[in-house]
């Protein structure tokens, strides 16, 4: 069995009050090579300018950077990708030149995800998750294994993972995790990323 | 001259804080609100009425000149609440929320697991948020730190008038968080906004109280009058309450008129 | 194909956008906001997010409340 991979989803509110580029920088520093910039409530203007040095920090490490919903600010900085949720796909088509990657809650939206062109969907949340408990119960393991099992894309789990939750994971066949607050909000983001890294190794 | 009302980093001079529901027509809500010298103006998020651009509150309601706050009205559960303020503020209708998570259709008090929870996801994302609660004082407290920005107990239910039917329990939460207090729903006339500034509340959250009276314009004259004559007096500080008359006028020198 | 506009349903052709179903039903820009599938749609995706048959879009804008 191989690595598996892991993405860092930001939140800039989740950081306790440190900068959020300055945070990236020190998990693509300890090894973290793929960035998905979320930041759902910015103005394009905003998500440009914030995009611009983690485009940078990526770029020099060789990590991809996929920036959520905004083709227009992706093409610009010269993202890798695109990210969207299921429930508003951007299909390849309409942005040219980009990766897709797509957050479903369902096997049936990760199929549809797939038809529609996505090099891999996020499937989430597995487990229970502060950010997400608003939105009602988390999705579980089992249904992971469902949506892995329904597509050939890589399908990476989201919500709650933690380190001691990899082994379950890998066992439902994800091909990586995503994690937000876990590495975001840890007393070191670097460390964090690290022992992600070793736990998926 | 008083301090202002802060919420969410921006400083307000009026506590009183109106809505736009239920007014017999656009006109009067307007005047209305004009009187109320309200500087902020809760709407409700709703369905456009397709096809298209008809005539929109906001035309009534200056969002240059008013700060609006949208509410979360009719919806049951976080996820409903949250998804709303999500919208709202998509519209351009500003991170102020008034979170509103409804545990029964009769009463329309709070579910207050759902105000928690969706206090907390709001609160994360940089919401100013405003939640409608009830008189609980140990919810206050959550809410509180669960990231609210101010915490808005009921008087009585919505559009009941009846008052501030818990004042202890009111006080009780002013002496426990040190976010604003604002009283919200169930204000019924004038008094009841004296009542509520005069507790040391900051500030007074009316609609029906002033779109439903007889008169509403000049209801809305006596709910500004009302809300400054309550918070001048919780500043002059009043006397105690007591039993046995304490006589006003002097016991010495009063003439003798034993024949 | 056909999608549900605020609870009513309607027909519409495949790969349609989402801009250009609102400026077809007259929608304002300012002050509204759309949700598709329950998610928000950004502004400034409408032009490239295209529906699909069974989408849900709730139109929304600043009402009278309380």
């Amino acid at each position: 069995m191989g690595a598996l991979s892991l993405c860092l989803v930001t939140d800039r509110h989740a950081t306790r009050g440190r900068d959020l580029v300055a945070v990236v920088g020190e998990c693509v520093e300890a090894g973290l090579r793929l960035v998905q910039v979320r930041e759902k409530d910015l103005s394009p203007a905003a998500l440009l300018a914030l995009c611009r040095p983690i485009r940078e920090l990526t770029r020099r490490a060789g990590a991809r950077l996929f920036v959520n919903s905004n083709v227009e600010v992706a093409l610009e900085v010269g993202a890798d990708g695109i990210h969207c949720p299921h429930a508003l796909v951007i299909v390849p088509e309409d942005a040219p030149g980009l990766s897709v990657a797509v957050s479903v809650h369902r096997p049936e939206e990760a199929i549809d995800a797939q038809k529609d062109g996505a090099e891999f969907v996020v499937f989430g949340p597995v487990y229970d998750t502060p950010a997400k408990r608003a939105f009602g119960p988390p999705q579980g393991v089992e249904r992971l294994a469902e949506a892995v099992r329904a597509v050939s894309i890589p399908v990476f789990a989201i919500g709650g993972v933690t380190t001691a939750r990899v082994p379950e994971v890998r066992a439902a066949g994800t091909a990586g995790v995503a994690v937000i607050s876990a590495i975001l909000s840890a007393d070191s983001p670097a460390l964090a990323t690290r022992r992600f890294l070793e736990a998926l190794g | 001259m008083d301090n202002p009302l802060v919420l969410g980093g921006r400083e307000f001079r009026s506590r009183l804080i109106v809505g736009t529901g239920k007014y017999a027509s656009n006109e009067i809500m307007r005047d209305a609100i004009e009187a109320s010298g309200a500087e902020i103006v809760t709407v409700a998020v709703r369905r456009v009425s397709l096809p298209g651009s008809g005539q929109s509150i906001l035309d009534f309601v200056d969002p240059k000149r008013y700060t609006l706050l949208p509410n979360t009205a009719g919806c049951y559960t976080a996820d409903e609440a949250v998804r709303t303020a999500y919208l709202a503020r998509e519209a351009g209708l500003g991170d102020l929320v008034k979170l509103e998570v409804i545990g029964d259709a009769r009463t329309l008090f709070p579910d207050v697991q759902g105000l928690l929870e969706a206090t907390k996801t709001l609160a994360r994302e940089g919401f100013t948020v405003l939640p409608y609660t009830n008189d609980d004082p140990v919810l206050a407290r959550r809410l509180q730190d669960a990231g609210a920005a101010a915490v808005m107990p009921l008087g009585a239910p919505i559009g009941s008038g009846l008052g501030i039917r818990n004042p202890y329990n009111i006080k009780i939460i002013l002496e426990g968080v040190t976010v604003p207090v604002i009283v919200d729903a169930g204000v019924g006339t004038a008094s009841d906004a004296a009542v509520a500034m005069e507790l040391g509340c900051d500030g007074v959250l009316m609609n029906t109280a002033i779109a439903g009276a007889k008169d509403p314009v000049p209801m809305a004259t006596a709910m500004r009058l009302a809300v400054e004559a309550g918070r001048l007096a919780f500043k002059a500080g009043r006397i105690p309450k007591k039993l046995y008359a304490t006589a006003s006028s002097p016991l010495e020198g009063v003439p003798d008129w034993a024949p | 194909m056909q999608i549900t506009v605020n609870g009513q349903a309607m027909e519409v052709e495949d790969g349609l956008s989402l801009e250009a179903l609102l400026a077809r039903l007259g929608v304002r820009r300012e002050f509204t906001a759309v949700a598709v599938n329950r998610e928000i749609a950004p502004k400034s995706a409408y032009p490239r997010t295209r529906l699909r048959d069974g989408d849900r879009l709730e139109i929304v804008h600043p009402m009278g409340g309380g």
